[in-house]
This record gives structure tokens, sequence and C-alpha cells, in this order.
């Protein structure tokens, strides 16, 4: 009898938590903030980057994965009636927050070359800001798929599209980049600060080869995703990353890719969340700007 | 970016448990431990050790020889097997300020209940112990030891092995045992890049605080 009690405790107390719901550092919002949102001094660009408030559509959406459904709250920094003939750069952003925190990166990349110069769609993943719904890496993946079929009901064509991921917003960039399931393929894809995969995060973290499967069922598989992507691909990592190791993630995602026309920034000194000011923003514009132009 | 909270447990099997037998049982002798605690990480802006949970069971085979076997249900609740085996051998008794010897070597196995993903690290350690009144302190270094080549992505592994030093108490209180145990390990492992943040003051490797509790089921026959 005491046996049979132990092992229903035991088999009771497994099979009850998973991580990977908490993958997801979100922040919910009931408005965004925009300019006005309280984030690092250091992240706030000069006003020579200011989106003019008819430049800056924000609008929400359905996502549908395989019929769990959510609202996608997404902004677009342009002129929403010429995306049929602009240059758009998807901006997928990374774990934390919401928009809001990523908002003066997007108001740089729609100023790279000079004012207005590119249509900039920056999304919340669900539950991130104001889209609801349940954060899944699958279903971040058809968030972001929403927001590209928003962009080519619209006219937009792969030849004009750029994907820029960010930390977590390199997973989609990565899997969309060669997707079939993606309504739009970039003409090339940009990366700064990615991660390898949650198994090197586990690798890391317990200093033991233990895969991430022991945590959770979430991949976010990077330096595999990236083996297929055959687009010009701009790799940016700051070679003093304290959150996801240069070495173990960064190096790791650059040496798989096999496409032609990539180019390599390391970036002397820049940890997890501050290469563009490492750079310096104009010198961060200028490379994003010549491989895009290139 | 904050951290990933996924992988805030990440450290359950690293050095989960306090040290199982300091020294070893009368041949017979059966015990019964229950340990709790873990690496001190950061986490919400709280400080606190990963409250691993862990079921053993020690055995005197001879008079210097124990067996050891743990069941651990933090992994269990993660939807994972882990289990340890251990034996454990006295090599000298203390005597006086000489302290008594023992060397363990444990077998920590992991195995994902849905995933075909299986680990097995061995465990070395040498305990010094000394008797203190009715009570036992300790200093235990040890190492885990990593046996594959190759890490995530086919990476070739640099680092085998993952020390650490233990110091502790057991303390008797009626027919109990409780112990304390303070560990420090991965002290050759840089912290940064790795998503779990670890409270050290040397950003390097983890702390972990470990509470023990042991009955003894069955006595010397």
């Amino acid at each position: 009898m005491r046996i049979l009690l132990l092992l229903t405790t035991i088999l009771s107390l497994s099979s009850c938590i998973r991580m990977d719901r908490n993958v997801f550092n979100n922040l919910a919002c009931d408005e965004y903030l925009w300019d006005n949102a309280p984030i690092d001094p250091y992240f706030k660009v000069d006003s020579t980057f200011d989106i003019a408030p008819e430049n800056r559509y924000l609008f929400s959406l359905k996502s549908d994965n395989l019929g769990d459904t959510a609202t996608i709250y997404a902004v677009y920094l342009g002129d929403t009636s010429s995306i049929d003939e602009d240059t758009v750069i998807v901006y997928m952003h990374g774990n934390a927050k919401n928009m809001d925190y990523y908002y003066q990166r997007a108001k740089m990349l729609a100023n790279l070359g000079h004012k207005h110069r590119y249509g900039v769609l920056m999304m919340d993943y669900r539950s991130y800001g104001r889209s609801t719904g349940t954060p899944t890496e699958e279903n971040m993946y058809a968030d972001v798929n929403a927001c590209l079929q928003w962009l080519a009901d619209r006219g937009l064509t792969n030849r004009r599209t750029i994907f820029y991921g960010f930390s977590l917003g390199t997973a989609p960039s990565c899997k969309l980049a060669h997707c079939p399931c993606a309504p739009i393929t970039p003409q090339k894809v940009i990366i700064e600060a990615p991660f390898a995969g949650t198994d090197v995060m586990a690798n890391d973290g317990s200093g033991l080869n233990m895969p991430a499967s022991f945590f959770g069922d979430t991949k976010l598989n990077n330096a595999e995703q990236v083996k297929s992507i055959k687009q010009p691909l701009l790799w940016i990592h700051g070679t003093a990353d304290n959150y996801l190791s240069y070495k173990t993630h960064g190096e790791v995602v650059w040496k798989n890719y096999a496409g032609t026309g990539g180019k390599a920034v390391p970036v002397i000194g820049a940890g997890h969340e501050t290469v563009p000011y490492i750079m310096g923003v104009k010198s961060y514009c200028d490379t994003l700007l010549n491989f895009i132009e290139k | 970016m904050k951290q990933f909270a996924i992988l805030i447990l990440i450290a359950f099997s690293l050095g989960c448990t306090p040290t199982r037998v300091i020294e070893p049982l009368s041949k017979g002798e059966t015990q019964i431990q229950g340990h709790f605690g873990g690496p001190i990480i950061e986490f919400a802006g709280l400080t606190i050790p990963i409250p691993n949970t862990t079921i053993a069971v020690n055995h005197g085979l001879t008079e210097k020889t124990t067996l050891s076997g743990g069941l651990h249900f933090t992994s269990m609740a993660f939807e994972n097997w882990q289990i340890d085996l251990g034996v454990h051998h006295g090599f000298l008794t203390p005597s006086g300020k000489r302290p008594g010897l023992t060397g363990s070597l444990q077998i920590n196995a992991l195995k994902a209940m849905y995933h075909p993903d299986f680990r097995l690290w061995p465990e070395t350690q040498l305990t010094a112990y000394w008797k203190v009144k009715k009570s036992t302190l300790f200093v235990s270094p040890g190492s885990w030891w990593e046996l594959a080549s190759t890490r995530a992505f086919g990476e070739p592994i640099t680092n085998r092995w993952l020390p650490y030093v233990t110091i502790g108490a057991r303390l008797p209180h009626h027919s109990w045992n409780f112990g304390l145990d303070f560990r420090y390990m991965g002290m050759n492992l840089e912290n940064s890049g790795k998503v779990v943040y670890y409270a050290t003051p040397f950003n390097k490797g983890a702390a972990g605080i470990y509470l023990s509790a042991t009955k003894t089921i069955r006595k010397k026959p």
C-alpha cells in the first residue's frame, strides 16, 4: 500500500511543468507610447529620426496557427499607400517587453540614408503589447506570416523585402526567409545578436552537454535554419554580448550560413543590446544601408 | 533583454544534490534522505536557490562501503527521469584532528520522458570529515565529468569537467540528522553570455545552498 501511494505521488508530480511558455519575456500594455515610452536613455535617437504622425500607422490583424487565432498589433512606419512601390524592412523584435521598447530602432531603419526612405513593419508577437493569445514558437511564426500577408496584400514583392531580426526575432527571420509557408521571401536578411538555438543555451547554462528538451519543446533553431538561407545575409554580433555568447551562439550561426553575398560584422565591445550605440548610430546606419543597397 | 526564464532551472542537474554520504554506514544499515536546494540564481529581482528536491536511499553494503540511489523530483516535474547511483568507500576513519576520508563515485542519469534524449555523467568526490561533539563537519571537493566530445550543433567540447567544493555540517536531532551544505561549482567556467544569471561574486560558476534531512530506517542488524 505504501509503495502504491509513493508511486501515485511520483506519477502525479511528473509531467506537470514545461518551461516553453516562460521562454517569452513579454510585456502587455493597453496603449503604445512610442517616443514617450520609458526606456533606457541610450536607446533614444535624436530628432532627425522622428517619424511624422501620418507616417506611423498602428493596426491589428488576425493571426491563425492551425486554428489557434489571436489579434496581432503591428505598426507600419511609412506611407501605406505606396507599399506596392517601396522597399520595406520587416523588423522582428527581441524577447523583451513590446514594440515600444524597439521603436527607436525601427525609426533608425525607416530613416536609413534619408528621411522616410524605407517602409518598416514591426509587430508584437502574441501576448506582447496589445497582441492577444499565447506565445509559442509556432505561433510566433504564424504572427509574422500574418503581417507578411498584410504586406503582400498591399503589393509588396520579394524583391523589395528585407528581413531584420534582433535576438529572439532572428528566429522568424531565419525560418521564414526560406520557408515555403511565408507569403513573402525576402531579398536580403539582417540578423543582429542571433542565438544558435535553445540547445546551446542549455549547454552554456549547465556547463554540460545538456539538451534543451530537458526543459521544453521550444527549439528556436537558428543554427540549422540559417543553413537554408541562400539570400545575402548581414550578420551582426557584439563581441561582449553577455547574454548570448558571441562564440557559442553568434559564431555558430555565421559559420553555418552557406549562402552568397553574406557579410559578418563583429562589433568589438558591444553587448547584447548595444550594437547601434557602440558602433555609433551613423556607422550602424551606413553599414545597414550599404548592405541593403549593394 | 532579460533572461529566457525557460532556463532558470537549467542547473537542476548541475550539482543538484548535496554530498550524499559523508561517512560510510554500518553494514546492513539503511537511511532515507531528503534534499532541498540548489544553485543560487538571480530571477525576477530576487536572489534565490533553485528549489531542487531529491529523495535518496543509502545502504551499508559493508562496514566501509555504502551504496546510494536518488530520485530527483524536480526533474520529474519537468518531464525528465533523473536518478543517481553511487558507491562510497571509507578510506580513513577520523581520529583526533585527523579527518576521516570517504571517496565517492556516482552516476547521474537524465532521460527526457517524451524525447529520446538521454545523458549520463559520472561524478567523483572526496570527502574529508571531522567529528565535533555530536556533529559532523566536512569539506568535499568533487567534479562532474562530461563524456561527450561534441555539444549542440556538433561543436567540440573543450571543457570536460565541472568541479565543485562543498563545505557543510550534519547535525543530529533525535532520530533525525539534518544537513546544511554550501557548494561552489563550475568555478572554471565564465558566466558571461549564458542566459542564466548565477549569483556569484566572481562571475564564474555558481554557488549553491542545500538542506537535507536523513532518517535511519534500518539499523545495523
